[in-house]
């Protein structure tokens, strides 16, 4: 009997389809299409947070703001970045995509030619003119004229050490070149312990602390003036040679480690530095059992001759997609209110230090400062403020909008390079220009 | 190229009956008269069957089609507007090293899980037959590791290899035999990724052979035993001609199994370290989702259907047990 | 003594077993139940210094745990019933009224099985969303029965085989139509295939996560692997969370097991052997 049940739905379902579809036409074709099945006055947002602590928070933020009786309330659905890429293009087709959308520029090349990214320069200049966003924020979301997401808020790479641990090593200052790097490394390693932990899996964990040490040897901006890879040049081959110096430095297992092994190394003690975002601070003391001074940080550090400040920079950022003009001003509005100075910090303290602010008022927002984590490690935050002013990503470097990014970043080419050095032992001049290639043949598709 | 795999293997499958009476083999096969009184049992035989037939088109057959019409276009991004350029797609893959070694990797794999499971649940059956309350027990928890979602599996045994707090790793640094890097080292992660594979999945197979095991008569050891046969003699003799048919049937649908397995690996490596351990299927998942090349994952899809379908065929031809 | 003796390869080989099966899953809760900082220890302790419950307390009261166990338990029983059903009315028109073709589509079973499944989420997504039934409980029980059901139907055929036509025939001379004689003579007498069919499905169902990622968006939906698999964020993990929540991804599944695996041993003998 149940058997009819589980066959009589698909023509149900199609009846319901046809009867959705004759409402909505009579309905003048507009609302109701969006929405995941009933409820149609709430905004879906997808986020790719998904740690608990970070979603526990934002429904607090969201509750609140539905508290203030909006037209339409907000609701979150958190998803993850490994599915969000078929998920979008799937929901997209079918018209049940989200309202809004939380994205990473290039993240936003692959969802914007699906074809229902509605451009939002008013609003951010509007957020501008209220707010004063740091430049970095919007540029790389800013193509033809127009923007395409709201800024949220930036992330950045630092140098962070155990001042613990390299003491014992008899070293007091922070490294500040490439080479002071190699013999702190070398000097912390040794009874157990890694000099340093580095990410060399297949993944952007890696790409991204590769790509910081490509920008302070100059070799940032990999991409001709028309948007074609260059990747094959000297700058970029000595960045390779000197990772896989710093290699040997590194947990044997390195060619396996994604974001949380570094993190576990160096708070267990395992290893005396690692370079990562601001979501060191806030685990620090509960895991390594150490006091807050023991956690050091320093900028990424350069090469003596010829190098320059930097480190991987990226604004986080809202899309919206709404299907109707109502919907998407509502989705405007619940973002700018984020913004606003006194909720900002709350929204960014969803993971304290991994989440900076991208405006100017938001910097200074005590909802912000405030927070536990953020005072104790004060210095720390500044310095990654400081380090922001350097920052870049690649596909965007000074103003640059490559179109084609996301098939490179999506297939973790920079990873995959030094995989073939440190773990092929291949010459990196030879894996650079296989990556070149590789790189060649993802933007021809 | 599947389709006349598939009658041939129900064939095959067919003979793990064994002792089943030969009347029900052969009545599948025997040209039955038409229009019998037995006219209404089939239309209610097609109704009953109609379901599962339902569903399979739905769910798999559908997107099958889909698969097919797709490798002969030129689609970017999955979904995405394309048209169509005949055999160019399949041009362009079969002349590519990339997805041989990535089939020879699938191969790797394959004939990996296949042995190590194989001999894990042999072992493990042949321990469980024996009587006694520890034997009975382990009759429940063997199964363990195959309830476990395979997410958490990947959790569980990278959590074991961490060379700096994995048990498994620190264990053998205690043995000296540190130097091995399970996950990290190209060398070592295809077999550790089989280990862990096999790890999750020999339970099944373990109960699948102790209940063949079940069904050999007692007798058949007490006459070798009053012959003066030993133990390993007997296994070899007896025990394991005997279970030949399940073992033959395991063979073929372990095969198809293990080789579309993708989530244990991906969970674990993505493919690396170095692509060693890219598989085909991670290929094509990469392919269509990670270089935006949809077209040319479906034309790779299909080419892995084909070749399957041929090893299948093969194996159904060549390793096919007589009739006991 | 020389009984005793005989004895040792099979107690070692038992140790081995339970070693290799029972190890990492100790190692694993153990690990759940110490503290952030103890459970990074370059030293792995073997027993936790001080057993805390941080991790369990912050799994229930951070995460929607308890959601993410119900839904995997209705997805799981609903697979169960849906595959039992449409695997035993399979295997009944198959195997016992003999439908014309029954073995081609026999093989499909086969077929199902050499599809690399990753390839039919866009495609399966699409006919779902025209169905309208994208981001519900529906769709991934529709696909779990797609992808067990044929396993199964296969699986019922020695239990079917087992029972004699006699029966049958007996029946229909007590005037039994043959709907009657098929669920109240024979459904009866396939109780422990339908068993062992029930449980492949439950299991089956429980550790699925890649078509339930895909298909599933709402938070109040999702299943345990996901919720799980969410644990493991962008740039950052909590490892002893992450241990407290794959023991408990473990523990439902395997309570059940503890009453009825018996029978699901006896069942998967007498489908895979008669």
């Amino acid at each position: 009997m149940t058997v009819r049940r589980i066959r009589r739905r698909a023509p149900l379902s199609a009846a319901l389809v046809a009867l959705t579809l004759g409402a909505t036409a009579c309905g003048g074709g507009t609302g109701g299409v969006a929405d995941q099945g009933g409820g149609g006055d709430t905004l879906t947002l997808w986020h790719m947070e998904q740690p608990p602590n970070r979603v526990e928070a934002w429904q607090a933020l969201i509750d609140r703001y539905n508290e203030t009786d909006p037209e339409f309330p907000v609701e979150q659905q958190v998803q993850d970045w490994n599915q969000i890429y078929t998920k979008i293009a799937g929901a997209v087709q079918s018209n049940t995509q989200p309202d809004i959308l939380f994205t990473i520029p290039d993240f936003t090349t692959y969802v914007r030619p699906l074809g229902k990214v509605r451009p939002v320069t008013d609003v951010v200049e509007e957020l501008d003119g209220e707010h004063r966003y740091i430049e970095a924020a919007t540029a790389p979301y800013t193509d033809e004229d127009e923007v395409w997401a709201v800024p949220m808020y930036g992330m950045v790479q630092m140098l962070w050490y155990r001042e613990d641990l390299l003491a014992e090593a008899g070293i007091t200052e922070a490294p500040e070149t490439w080479e002071d790097l190699l013999a702190a490394a070398e000097a912390a390693t040794g009874d157990g312990r890694s000099g340093i932990a580095l990410p060399a899996g297949k993944n952007l964990a890696t790409d991204q602390v590769i790509y910081s040490f490509m920008l302070t040897n100059g070799a940032g901006d990999f991409f001709t003036e028309d948007g074609q890879p260059d990747f094959d040049r000297p700058e970029v081959v000595e960045t390779f040679e000197f990772y896989d110096r710093l290699m040997e430095f590194s947990p044997p297992d390195s060619a396996n480690y994604s974001w949380g092994e570094p993190q576990a190394a160096f708070n267990s003690g395992a290893a005396a530095m690692a370079i990562e975002k601001g979501q060191y601070l806030m685990p620090f003391e509960e895991e390594s059992g150490r006091p807050a001074e023991d956690l050091g940080c320093a900028p990424i550090p350069q090469p003596a001759d010829g190098g320059q400040p930097g480190s991987i920079y990226y604004s986080n950022a809202a899309m919206v997609l709404s299907e109707d003009d109502a919907r998407a001003e509502a989705a405007e509005d619940f973002l700018a209110w984020l913004l606003q100075p006194e909720n900002y910090g709350e929204f960014l303290n969803a993971e304290p230090g991994l989440f900076l602010p991208l405006t100017e008022d938001g910097v200074e927002a005590e909802s912000w400062t405030s927070h536990e984590v953020i005072t104790t490690y004060r210095d720390c935050v500044d310095q990654m403020l400081e380090q922001s002013r350097s920052g870049a990503l690649f596909g965007f470097v000074g103003g640059q909008y490559v179109d084609e990014i996301g098939n490179i970043s999506g297939q973790n080419v920079l990873a995959q390079v030094i995989q073939q050095i440190a773990v092929e032992g291949r010459d990196p001049a030879e894996a650079v220009a296989a990556g070149q290639q590789m790189m060649l043949d993802a933007v021809q598709g | 190229m599947s389709s006349t795999a598939a009658p041939g293997a129900e064939g095959g499958l067919r003979t793990r009956q064994g002792g089943a009476p030969h009347r029900s083999a052969g009545a599948a096969v025997r040209p039955r008269p038409r229009r019998s009184r037995r006219g209404a049992g089939t239309l209610l035989g097609i109704v009953l069957v109609a379901p599962l037939i339902l569903l399979m088109l739905l769910v798999i057959g559908f997107p099958l089609v889909n698969t097919v019409l797709l490798s002969f276009q030129d689609q970017g991004v999955v979904g995405t507007p394309s048209s169509f350029v005949g055999l160019r797609t399949y041009q362009a893959i079969l002349g590519d090293s990339a997805l041989w070694e990535s089939l020879r990797r699938s191969g790797v794999w394959l004939v990996g899980n296949l042995v190590v499971q194989t001999v894990l649940a042999m072992a493990t059956a042949l321990l469980l037959t024996r009587v006694g309350r520890w034997s009975k027990a382990a009759r429940t928890w063997v199964l363990l590791p195959w309830v476990i979602p395979t997410v958490a599996v990947a959790v569980i045994w990278q959590w074991l290899t961490n060379s700096n707090y994995g048990l498994l790793a620190k264990g053998l640094g205690v043995l000296g035999l540190d130097g091995v890097q399970f996950f990290a080292d190209p060398d070592w992660a295809m077999p550790t990724l089989i280990l862990m594979n096999s790890w999750h999945w020999f339970p099944l197979g373990t109960v699948i052979i102790f209940g063949a095991l079940q069904t050999i008569p007692g007798e058949v050891y007490e006459a070798a035993k009053v012959d003066g046969v030993n133990a390993w003699q007997m296994f070899w003799h007896i025990t394991l001609p005997l279970l030949q048919p399940v073992l033959f049937a395991l063979g073929l649908v372990g095969t198809l199994w293990s080789f579309n397995i993708i989530d244990s690996i991906y969970l674990v490596t993505r493919g690396g370290p170095s692509g060693a351990s890219t598989t085909a299927p991670v290929m094509i998942y990469d392919t269509a989702f990670k270089a935006f090349r949809a077209s040319e994952a479906a034309a790779m899809s299909v080419a892995a259907i084909v070749l399957l379908g041929i090893l299948a065929w093969l194996y159904i031809r060549f390793a096919k047990p007589e009739e006991v | 003594m020389h009984a005793i003796l005989a004895r040792m390869p099979r107690w070692a080989a038992m140790a081995v077993l339970m070693v290799i099966v029972l190890g990492p899953l100790y190692w694993v809760t153990i690990s759940s139940l110490k503290s952030r900082e103890e459970i990074l220890r370059t030293t792995p302790t073997l027993f936790p210094q001080s057993v805390t419950f941080d991790s369990f307390r912050q799994l229930f009261t951070a995460t929607d745990y308890g959601t993410y166990l119900t839904n995997s338990f209705i997805v799981a029983l609903l697979t169960a019933a849906f595959t039992v059903l449409v695997a035993f009315l399979g295997a009944y028109g198959l195997y016992r009224l003999r439908v014309p073709g029954g073995d081609k589509i026999a093989g499909l079973v086969l077929l199902s099985y050499m599809i690399p499944g990753t390839l039919l989420l866009v495609p399966l997504y699409q006919v779902f969303a025209q169905l309208r039934i994208v981001n519900t409980h529906t769709a991934l029980i529709l696909v779990n029965v797609a992808f067990t059901a044929p396993f199964c139907t296969w699986l019922l055929r020695g239990f079917l085989q087992a029972i004699p036509k006699e029966i049958d025939e007996a029946a229909a001379v007590d005037g039994a139509g043959p709907l009657r004689t098929m669920f109240s003579v024979v459904l009866p007498l396939m109780a422990p295939g339908l068993a062992t069919v029930a449980v492949y499905a439950f299991v089956y169902s429980w550790t699925e996560f890649v078509f339930a990622s895909q298909l599933l968006v709402d938070d109040a939906l999702k299943t345990l692997p996901i919720g799980l698999s969410a644990i493991m964020g962008q740039y950052t993990v909590n490892w002893g969370l992450l241990m407290a929540g794959t023991v408990c991804t473990m523990i439902p599944a395997i309570v059940p097991f503890l009453f009825v695996g018996k029978y699901f041993v006896g069942g998967l003998t007498a489908g895979a052997v008669k």
